[in-house]
């Protein structure tokens, strides 16, 4: 009886805030304009007219033109394709580094919330790591991995795990006070079930905000690593290479540059306003 | 205070100690040496041994780094770079300089900004300039800095030609020289952080405008704009200014960016060098540096801010 009010209580809240959700303009805006590049990423190859590494003599640096919507490269290679094909790259290292980062850096705020003894041990290490600029970080931990799509995503989530270490502990620290847990705990629940059934629920929204700022840090800082040559090597179509390889003819065929540029500032932009509406309906307190 | 100082200071050394060992350490276990890298296709098996011994590559990784660690605690010699045959620390003194003062100019700009941006947001919730303020401050966190740049040296440097599209000319040789080769970088950190600091802004002075204080303000009938000053902006600054000096660390990240994009001699060229070179004593160097530095600025915002607000008390 019991779980069945919890369960309908707990439908309806998702109810509400998925109506929330469907009402608010800006997490609209910013969901449509995140599915747009989710179909370019999935569907890229049905979607880009080129392959993106095929080079063309003929077609070197022409402008935007009907058959390369965004012009070509220095390689004649199709810009529109590569972007396409990009999109793959930055919503794959994005969706990763946040998933990741936020299993781990939940654990260590859980651990470290729930036994205080490894507190200051474990939230030293994540001061220590925060007080240390991200991208310089991520470009230390790229010479140690060596540059590659999947060290990126662990070198990144090493740099986002302490953000969300810290915000989960704060939640935890705040609901493990709260009188429900107190009664769990009277009733006789062990550590485990409480952390699973009372205060993960209870800490998930703001989790879930965080993570959402650390989709579009990571693919900024993804990006970063990769014009300074030492993310995703090349010629892999990521947009930070594009950005990195337009530099050299930016005078002659600038598109290329804008082209790039623009869908990383859209992507993330998409993000933010997807994270901003959330953090509004989930938790309005943060 | 005190036994709150020195247990940070403790736990600072622990740190370092576990940074620069894992740095050092970290790099051995990757395929390909310096001593590879910079001989190229020259590389003999007699060449690659004669400078092996040289550079002293041809001990133990234990001993090596205990003499690195041993030089660096009693004569705080940091080692000399591989690739660059240079003492790191002569390294890292010309170079952090400019990374720092550009990072500082930036914030600076992002102040100047962001600042009375959040200001106005804030005082005028809901209405038309708080939406542009909010849509100026999420392009700023949503552009990359460095593509920013690149947008700048089109704009001003090939098209216009107004500024000279990178280098860097130090204040010494000609200020004016100095300052137009600085406009760009610090304009593109300058704007894209002005976004984070007005929405700081923006979000702070409300929580403070809610407050009862400013009801009772206003109920005396005080004018909304010395309600806004006075009481709110007073009360909002010192979080703002704390959480701005934190984000100091993150905005020089940005810098290290930045400084690619207009080839300017900063900290990240010598980052650069040491990734591509697989120069570990030039990278532990770094690393280490930039940590003490950043730990200690934090540190000093610390107790900065728990002197400006006695609420603070730290056990």
């Amino acid at each position: 009886m019991r779980h069945e009010g919890e369960r309908i209580r707990s439908i309806s809240r998702r109810r509400h805030i998925t109506r929330r959700f469907l009402r608010n303009k800006t997490a609209l805006a910013g969901t449509s304009l995140l599915l747009v590049f989710l179909i370019l990423a999935v569907f890229a190859p049905v979607i880009a007219p080129y392959s993106p590494n095929k080079m063309s003599i003929m077609d070197i640096l022409a402008p935007p033109s009907w058959s390369h919507f965004f012009g070509t490269d220095d390689f004649g290679r199709d810009v529109f394709s590569r972007v396409v094909y990009g999109a793959r790259v930055s919503l794959r290292v994005g969706f990763s580094v946040s998933i990741l980062s936020g299993l781990l850096g939940t654990l260590v705020g859980l651990v470290a919330a729930y036994y205080r003894r490894l507190d200051n041990l474990l939230m030293r290490i994540m001061d220590t790591m925060l007080s240390f600029p991200a991208v310089l970080l991520a470009i230390a931990l790229m010479a140690v991995f060596g540059p590659s799509e999947m060290n990126a995503i662990f070198a990144l989530s090493i740099v986002y795990l302490p953000r969300t270490a810290r915000v989960c502990r704060s939640q935890v620290l705040a609901v493990k006070e709260e009188s429900y847990v107190e009664a769990a705990r009277a009733a006789g629940a062990g550590d485990a079930r409480i952390l699973r059934r009372h205060i993960l629920p209870n800490v998930l929204a703001a989790l879930i905000v965080q993570q959402t700022l650390v989709f579009a840090l990571a693919i900024l800082v993804e990006a970063a690593l990769s014009f300074l040559g030492v993310g995703t090597p090349p010629p892999a179509p990521s947009w930070g290479n594009i950005l990195n390889e337009s530099r050299d003819f930016l005078r002659v065929a600038p598109w290329t540059s804008l082209a790039s540029g623009s869908v990383i500032v859209l992507v993330v932009l998409s993000i933010n306003l997807v994270g901003d509406s959330l953090r509004d309906i989930l938790d309005p307190k943060l | 205070m005190i036994g709150f100082a020195a247990r940070r200071f403790v736990a600072m050394l622990i740190v370092l100690f576990v940074l620069s060992f894992a740095f050092y350490g970290l790099m051995e276990l990757i395929p390909g040496d310096p001593v590879t890298v910079s001989l190229g296709t020259r590389a003999t098996e007699e060449l690659i041994q004669a400078r092996r011994e040289a550079w002293g590559l041809d001990k133990p990784f234990l001993a090596r780094y205990w003499a690195w660690l041993s030089g660096v605690l009693t004569k705080g010699d940091f080692g000399k770079s591989f690739y660059l045959q240079e003492p790191v620390t002569d390294i890292i003194a010309s170079k952090l300089p400019v990374t720092l003062e550009l990072a500082s100019m930036g914030l600076l700009l992002s102040i100047v900004i962001g600042v009375p941006l959040g200001i106005v947001a804030a005082a005028y919730k809901g209405r038309w300039i708080d939406k542009t303020a909010i849509i100026f401050a999420t392009l700023g966190v949503s552009i990359p800095g460095f593509w920013m740049g690149l947008n700048f040296i089109f704009l001003f440097a090939v098209t216009l030609r107004w500024l000279p599209s990178g280098g860097y000319v130090y204040p010494s040789e000609s200020i004016s020289g100095w300052l137009q080769s600085s406009i760009m970088p610090v304009a593109a950190i300058g704007l894209i952080n002005a976004g984070a600091v007005a929405r700081m802004m923006r979000s702070t002075l409300l929580e403070v405008l809610n407050e009862m204080y400013v009801t009772v303000a206003r109920a005396k009938g005080v004018q909304e704009r010395w309600v806004v000053i006075k009481h709110g902006v007073r009360n909002a600054m010192l979080p703002v200014v704390t959480i701005i000096g934190l984000t100091y660390a993150s905005l020089v990240g940005g810098t290290v960016v930045i400084e690619t994009v207009f080839t300017i001699p900063g900290i990240s060229r010598a980052l650069l060098i040491a990734v591509n070179k697989r120069d570990n004593i030039l990278l532990t160097g770094c690393v280490l540096l930039v940590a003490v530095i950043f730990i200690a600025v934090n540190f000093a915002v610390d107790v900065l801010y728990a002197t400006l607000n006695p609420k603070i008390r730290y056990s």
